[in-house]
């Protein structure tokens, strides 16, 4: 009646029926992070928008990890793409934090470059950022 | 001889008590069945009338009073109504507080409903403003629409189904008199036919938002309803609304419209209709509950009748032979061998939701339509609280859930993990959770006793208030706190319920299942759990984790999401420590990411949601993004 079973061996993942660490899976589901939400609302992001975070600091007590390690990459200006491949998350959450960030006024939209000028390099870099995702 | 004797004798006493446990076992959840079906009925059967009760005769308060201060109704005719809306609201009170109901119900589910209650005194302040002076008709309106909106929001125990397919049908019926009835009372309050031209606009948004739910419910209403449905909307009464508004709607502002047709007649056949659809569904639903309390009470006194017998017979002493011939008919396998059975279905169950769970996970990260995202996660939402009930059950029945961590997990997840597992989870707010890493033989432990507390919180709020989990270090060690703004418990109930968390057997009735689960399972990782009421109103849970599961360790950072350091971060993670300074004092920057890899293995653990394989990297100084392979 002893349920308890041996420790499976490391790092193979166990028996069938059960998974340790990674392999348990993320603790905090993907929509958890955004509320359930998948729509950012009117912001008008794409893949290649630019975004920049601004002097305005929030008390990081109020941050979720996600939106701080969004604000953390923005230092400079980055690809939406690009930062949904550094924290592989899919573009839609990435959407709905950038949204929420806007908002608060914590991150903004800088001077977008022209549209069709982008150099092969920047194509370059956004095809292994999509890639990673 | 003796030993053959007592041989015998000893297995007829195991057999007799093997055939105890298996009635207990076969009676206890079909009595707890039972006890659920009892409580359901009490809170709709009997709360449910009354309730819409009141809904309606505040909406014809809404609509006389609206009347009155047009000229069209008199005063009388208001008083008389008045009288009415309170005699209804009295009636609510009555049966909210008759003993036995509260019983029945459950005492969080009672008090809330005196919330309601008291809520609806109001309509003293809306009444004194209407009779003194000249209030404009539509702030009178509003303010009684929040009072219908508060009987419909305010008991949301009330629609227990309210996700079943016929529950949210009636739902909708409800709703769409609702807006009926708010389109009745813009009309009567502009006795020129709605000529205004924010009048109109009103009527013409009701209008499309009653024809919208209807449409909707009408899916999903029972066959014999939705005929009704069908015949009522093909009726002049109908139809004849219908086009006035579509008249409304077309015609340009400033053409003087026709006079309303009068909306009682449709009003009623909407009411009639959803009266039958009520007592169509309630006929439905008898049958099954007379089958589950009957088979409850069947199994549990005729069985236990039987158990006595048996036993009676062991103890007066017996040939053995027919006695063991008797017990081992009727004793099939080993009770502990059918408790492993359950345990490895359950185990069965996680693998196969696990490897969901996984898929959903890479889909989501692939697709690219937010609308599909969106579905995606409801999906994701559901598979999670088949998970939560899978692993409880695990858990409750002495079994190790299969998800496990060798190494401390932030808190901050873990708190989040458990919010995220409870419908209406968009409601919990868990932003203050001071940084700390929980051991990891505990989190799947603490993540479903913590879930189980927010959701009785989410429960028995109301739906525009927030539930909070905050985490605090203090001198004894760290303490997790669920806070809501629902009614608070009075002593004895506070009592019942530390009775219940410390209970090593389940309670006697339904509503205090979730608590028992809580206890049981605080009690396996050590942990404490106190309610009390908040000092501003509410409840607060409190769940002091013991010392030993706590490292101090970063909270949730971006390392366990896969972010390269930004800043050149110190060489070494150390091990986590047991906490001896509070991790607030440290520099910011000073524990750069929790301690994760701790375990044996090549090379080191690649960071927790990173898709196998493909690592997203930084190189230092240059700036410039490239994707390298995990080595």
């Amino acid at each position: 009646m002893n349920s308890l079973r041996a420790a499976p061996v490391l790092p193979g993942g166990g028996p069938e029926d059960a998974w340790y660490d990674d392999n348990a899976g993320p603790v905090v589901r993907l929509y958890a992070m955004t509320g359930g939400r998948a729509h950012p609302g009117d912001h008008g992001f794409t893949v290649s928008t630019l975004v920049q975070r601004t002097e305005e600091r929030a008390p990081v007590s109020t941050l979720s990890p996600e939106e701080s390690a969004i604000l953390r990459l923005c230092a400079r200006a980055l690809s939406v793409a690009e930062i949904a491949a550094y924290l592989t998350l899919p573009l839609g959450t990435v959407h709905v934090l950038l949204g929420d960030l806007r908002d608060a006024g914590l991150v903004r939209i800088p001077q977008q470059p022209e549209e069709d000028h982008l150099s092969l390099a920047v194509m370059q870099r956004l095809h292994e950022g999509l890639l990673a995702l | 001889m003796t030993s053959t004797r007592v041989r015998s004798r000893l297995w007829a006493w195991t057999a007799g008590g093997l055939l105890v446990v298996l009635w207990a076992a076969a009676a206890v959840p079909l009595t707890l069945d039972a006890a659920g079906v009892v409580r359901a009925h009490a809170t709709t059967r009997q709360l449910g009338e009354p309730v819409d009760a009141v809904i309606v005769q505040l909406q014809e308060e809404r609509r006389l009073s609206a009347g009155f201060l047009a000229d069209v109704v008199t005063r009388d005719a208001l008083a008389a109504q008045r009288r009415r809306t309170d005699d209804a609201c009295t009636r609510l009170r009555d049966t909210a507080s008759g003993s036995l109901w509260r019983t029945a119900a459950g005492a969080r589910t009672a008090r809330a409903t005196d919330d309601l209650v008291r809520r609806l005194d109001e309509r003293q302040n809306v009444r004194a403003t209407v009779d003194g002076g000249k209030p404009g008709v539509t702030a009178v309106v509003d303010r009684y629409t929040a009072l219908v909106a508060t009987a419909f929001t305010g008991a949301p125990w009330l629609w227990p189904d309210g996700e079943s397919r016929t529950g949210s049908a009636l739902l909708g019926l409800g709703r769409a008199r609702e807006a009926l009835s708010q389109e009745d009372a813009a009309v009567i309050g502009d006795p020129g036919g709605a000529r205004s031209a924010e009048v109109r606009a009103r009527v013409v948004r009701l209008a499309t938002t009653r024809r919208v739910l209807l449409a909707e419910a009408a899916d999903r209403l029972p066959a014999s309803a939705r005929e009704k449905y069908d015949a009522l909307a093909a009726e002049p009464r109908t139809t004849t609304l219908a086009a006035w508004e579509d008249r409304l709607a077309a015609a340009p502002p400033t053409q003087a419209s026709a006079p309303p047709p009068a909306l009682d007649a449709y009003r009623t056949g909407l009411r009639d209709l959803e009266v039958a659809a009520v007592r169509r569904a309630r006929e439905d639903a008898v049958p099954a509950a007379v089958v589950t309390v009957a088979g409850a009470g069947l199994l549990a006194g005729v069985g236990l009748v039987a158990v006595i017998a048996v036993l009676v017979r062991l103890r007066r002493g017996f040939s053995g032979s027919r006695s063991r011939k008797a017990a081992t008919a009727s004793s099939p396998p080993a009770d502990a061998h059918e408790l492993e059975l359950v345990l490895e279905q359950n185990r069965r169950n996680q693998a196969l939701l696990h490897r969901q769970l996984r898929m959903l996970d890479n889909l989501q990260r692939r697709v690219g339509d937010d609308g599909t995202l969106g579905e995606l996660f409801r999906i994701d939402h559901l598979a999670s609280r088949v998970r939560r009930n899978v692993e409880k059950t695990i858990a409750l029945t002495g079994g190790t859930p299969g998800r496990r961590w060798t190494v401390p997990v932030p808190l901050t997840e873990v708190v989040r993990a458990a919010a995220a597992e409870v419908p209406g989870f968009e409601r919990v707010s868990t932003a203050q959770v001071e940084p700390a890493a929980l051991a990891g033989t505990a989190v799947v432990d603490v993540m479903h006793l913590l879930a189980e507390l927010v959701e009785n919180a989410v429960t028995f709020s109301s739906a525009d208030t927030r539930v909070r989990v905050s985490g605090a270090w203090d001198a004894d060690g760290y303490v997790l706190t669920v806070a809501d703004h629902g009614p608070g418990m009075d002593d004895d109930d506070l009592r019942a319920a530390a009775d219940v968390l410390a209970a090593t057997t389940p309670p006697p009735t339904r509503a205090w299942d979730g608590l028992y689960a809580t206890g049981r399972l605080a009690d396996r990782c050590g942990a404490a759990v106190a309610l009390r009421n908040a000092d501003g109103g509410g409840l607060l849970a409190e769940v002091r984790l013991p010392a030993a599961l706590l490292h101090e360790a970063a909270g949730a950072t971006e390392a366990t999401i896969g972010l390269p350091p930004a800043d050149p971060a110190p060489e070494a993670s150390p091990a986590p420590r047991r906490r001896t300074i509070p991790a607030q004092r440290l520099p910011p920057g000073a524990s750069p990411a929790p301690a994760r890899p701790a375990r044996p293995g090549p090379g080191t653990a690649p960071p927790q949601k990173l898709a196998p394989g493909a690592t997203p990297r930084k190189k230092p100084g240059t700036g410039v993004t490239t994707v390298g392979t995990d080595e």
